[in-house]
């Protein structure tokens, strides 16, 4: 087995017990974070946590304010939607061509060129269940489904050197939709108790790939067949479930505004996810006869990137 | 609703523990995403040349665990293609004139690499080494055989030697020459065509013809060796004696409308072949053919394959797949796809097929088993439709196994 893949196998190992041991950490110590029990001097009511060692807020209080969870009832748990736009920036580790040159090329190039991030727009939308472990810290899943896009383009020439004139360019832009259903565990803190909440919150994600779909359109311009003509071709929408494994694992770190109206509370968030592991299924890189042999396409290994905007509404039970 | 019990310190715990348990299991995929490199390769070996036009025409593996091309270029060059063990392209050497029309086999001796080729002004033959340690690959020419005219097949005999097919356009006769290990003549001897089939010939050479299948072998025991060429008017199969070369036997065609596209000795009688008859192809894996009869090999049957592109190159050979041993032809469809046929060696039943390439033109040079359990196929693809380039495909032990369940 290669250093490689031990080292992605360590990572993985790694990123799992740091999961875990936070999630344990939280569920053995409720009062970790505990704040002592203090009189809001505008309410009146006493804040704190509710199942922290001082009893008091539980017993006294039914609608203990839970900071920005936008919970005004008597449990600490409240549930919401959420949705938005995300931009997908794509890290390709291991890059890999059909194309070998015989020959140093002048125009063509066996390498991807990868559209930034802004060109790579994908959306999503979920559910929220968060509960207040503190006035301020909460913990959520937010089970969601992401669809993320990425595109790269290859450009070859070929050129006729006893007649210039005689020459093809053409340009190959792959398109890919990735739909994933994701949960991620965020741990969340909310900054100030103000009108409008501050929070930043962080945690991991598990994502399940649902489908993969590629398209490819195909353009050039062709100087040899008697005229200078331009072209445009499209494929149709290819299945491409096999070329992706099912797992998506990463880290998630962001933050956002929280404004209570009524019993709800409107989120704003933004959040940047770093995908841990090589989405692209190796074994089954080179299966598709009509990607690689058709359209000269093996997928790099790559690491997903996102950013995510949010716009979110969660009532507290 | 009381949720004490649900949001419990208890109930929560349960709750993670499920989910995490969740995850371990749906993330078991990350851990056996890794695939040795060079165990799949699908590769096509570009340039930005809008003109140029090759033919791959054998492969061989090297020491280094890579690969060795040999193909013709624009028709009579000849080309070598030196590639390393995941498939990129390392060096090249370009033969041209007077080394010309490279005859399809590549041969591997001591480590370096040997093949025939037809000198363009004297229509002779030339034995050309390629030294792959030496750093500019340059081809030294081992000796010229200037008897040797019309070069169309040689291959290697059992006793390390090589059997050259050729056309002797002043006796109108096809040819045949034993030449020793260390490529001394033994002998040669001559198959009477009856006809002028010299401008036949020649547009094979010259591209403007149909490029019929000549090829040479020997049965296992190397007793026997075998020539398709032209003999009595037609395209036929002859049998000859290996100590001298006199004929035994033959399997004849028609004209060159019907015959034998490639053979494989078995044993005893039992061959492999391919026929062809006008544009129809028949496999037949495990047929009989009497080496000391006349025959017409018409009468052989065989599996018709219709999707098979007529006049399409067939290679045939023995190998031992997922512990069977197998018969291997490899062809092209007329969707042009180059695909492999597994037949079972014993009782000629098909195990499996499998295709490679899809929506650009693919075709068959030749296919070699790797070192690594795998298998290796050269072919030639049309880059965009139109510009015809090297292919290799490289499949692992898994998948080539999976060929024969």
């Amino acid at each position: 087995m290669s250093i490689t893949s031990n080292k992605k196998k360590l990572l993985f190992a790694t990123f799992t017990k740091g999961i875990l041991a936070i999630i344990f950490l939280l569920l053995s110590k409720p009062d970790l974070f505990a704040q002592d029990p203090q009189i809001d001097r505008k309410t009146g009511l006493i804040r704190g946590n509710p199942y922290g060692p001082d009893k008091l807020n539980k017993r006294k209080s039914g609608n203990a304010s839970l900071g920005s969870t936008g919970s005004t009832g008597s449990t600490p748990l409240s549930f919401g939607l959420k949705g938005g736009t995300n931009l997908t920036d794509v890290r390709p580790e291991d890059q890999f061509s059909v194309f070998s040159f015989t020959e140093v090329p002048n125009a063509s190039s066996a390498e991807k060129q990868y559209f930034k991030l802004s060109d790579n727009r994908g959306f999503h939308f979920g559910f929220i269940a968060r509960y207040a472990v503190t006035g301020q810290l909460s913990v959520a899943l937010e089970p969601t489904f992401s669809n993320m896009k990425y595109s790269y383009v290859n450009n070859y020439t070929w050129v006729d050197f006893e007649n210039n004139s005689n020459s093809l360019e053409l340009n190959y832009e792959h398109n890919q939709t990735l739909n994933y259903i994701e949960i991620p565990l965020l741990i969340r803190y909310n900054l100030l108790n103000s009108f409008i909440k501050p929070f930043v919150h962080g945690g991991g994600f598990y994502g399940r790939l649902l489908s993969a779909t590629k398209k490819i359109n195909v353009s050039g311009t062709d100087y040899a067949a008697g005229n200078t003509q331009e072209f445009s071709n499209s494929s149709s929408t290819l299945g491409v479930d096999d070329l992706y494994i099912k797992t998506h694992l990463g880290l998630i770190a962001g933050g956002g505004l929280s404004y209570q109206v009524g019993p709800a509370a409107v989120e704003l968030s933004a959040n940047y996810k770093i995908g841990m592991n090589n989405v692209v299924n190796e074994a089954n890189r080179l299966s598709d006869d009509t990607i690689t042999g058709g359209n000269y396409d093996v997928l790099d290994n790559t690491k997903l990137r996102n950013i995510e905007i949010s716009l979110g509404l969660v009532f507290s039970l | 609703m009381n949720y004490k019990y649900l949001f419990s310190y208890k109930s929560n715990i349960g709750y993670f523990l499920l989910l995490c348990t969740v995850v371990l299991l749906g993330a078991c995929d990350i851990g056996d995403n890794n695939v040795e490199p060079g165990e799949n390769i699908v590769k096509i070996y570009n340039n930005e040349n809008f003109a140029i036009n090759y033919d791959p025409l054998d492969i061989k593996q090297t020491s280094d665990g890579g690969f060795i091309i040999l193909s013709s270029v624009d028709v009579s060059d000849t080309y070598l293609l030196k590639i390393n063990e995941l498939g990129e392209f390392v060096s090249d050497t370009l033969i041209t004139s007077p080394f010309t029309h490279p005859l399809p086999n590549l041969f591997e001796i001591g480590g370096d690499f040997y093949f025939f080729s037809m000198d363009d002004i004297s229509l002779a033959t030339h034995l050309t080494k390629i030294n792959l340690s030496d750093s500019s690959q340059a081809p030294e020419i081992i000796r010229t055989y200037t008897e040797i005219i019309y070069p169309l097949a040689v291959s290697q005999t059992p006793d390390g030697g090589f059997i050259i097919q050729s056309y002797n356009r002043d006796s109108r006769s096809s040819k045949l020459t034993k030449l020793d290990a260390n490529f001394a003549e033994s002998w040669n001897n001559e198959y009477e065509v009856l006809e002028d089939v010299e401008n036949t010939i020649i547009g094979k050479f010259s591209g403007t013809a149909e490029n019929l299948p000549y090829f040479t072998g020997s049965m296992n025991d190397g007793s026997i060796y075998f020539f398709n060429g032209f003999y009595n008017f037609s395209l036929s199969v002859v049998f000859v004696n290996s100590s001298d070369g006199d004929l035994i036997g033959t399997l004849n065609g028609l004209r060159d409308e019907t015959g034998l596209s490639a053979a494989q000795h078995i044993t005893g009688n039992s061959f492999a072949v391919s026929r062809f008859s006008f544009d129809d192809n028949f496999l037949l894996p495990l047929g009989d053919i009497n080496v000391q009869a006349n025959d017409f090999s018409g009468d052989l049957g065989g599996n018709e394959l219709p999707e098979i592109l007529p006049s399409a190159k067939v290679v045939i050979k023995r190998l031992t797949i997922n512990g069977q041993n197998v018969v291997l032809y490899g062809s092209e469809t007329k969707s042009k796809q180059i695909v492999l046929y597994a037949y079972d060696e014993s009782d000629g039943a098909l195990l499996g097929t499998k295709y490679f390439g899809n929506v650009n033109p693919y075709e068959i040079g030749n296919f070699v088993e790797t070192t690594d359990g795998g298998l290796a196929i050269s072919g030639r693809t049309f880059v965009a439709g139109r510009f015809p380039r090297i292919c290799l495909f490289k499949i692992s032990e898994t998948e080539l196994n999976s060929i024969v369940p």
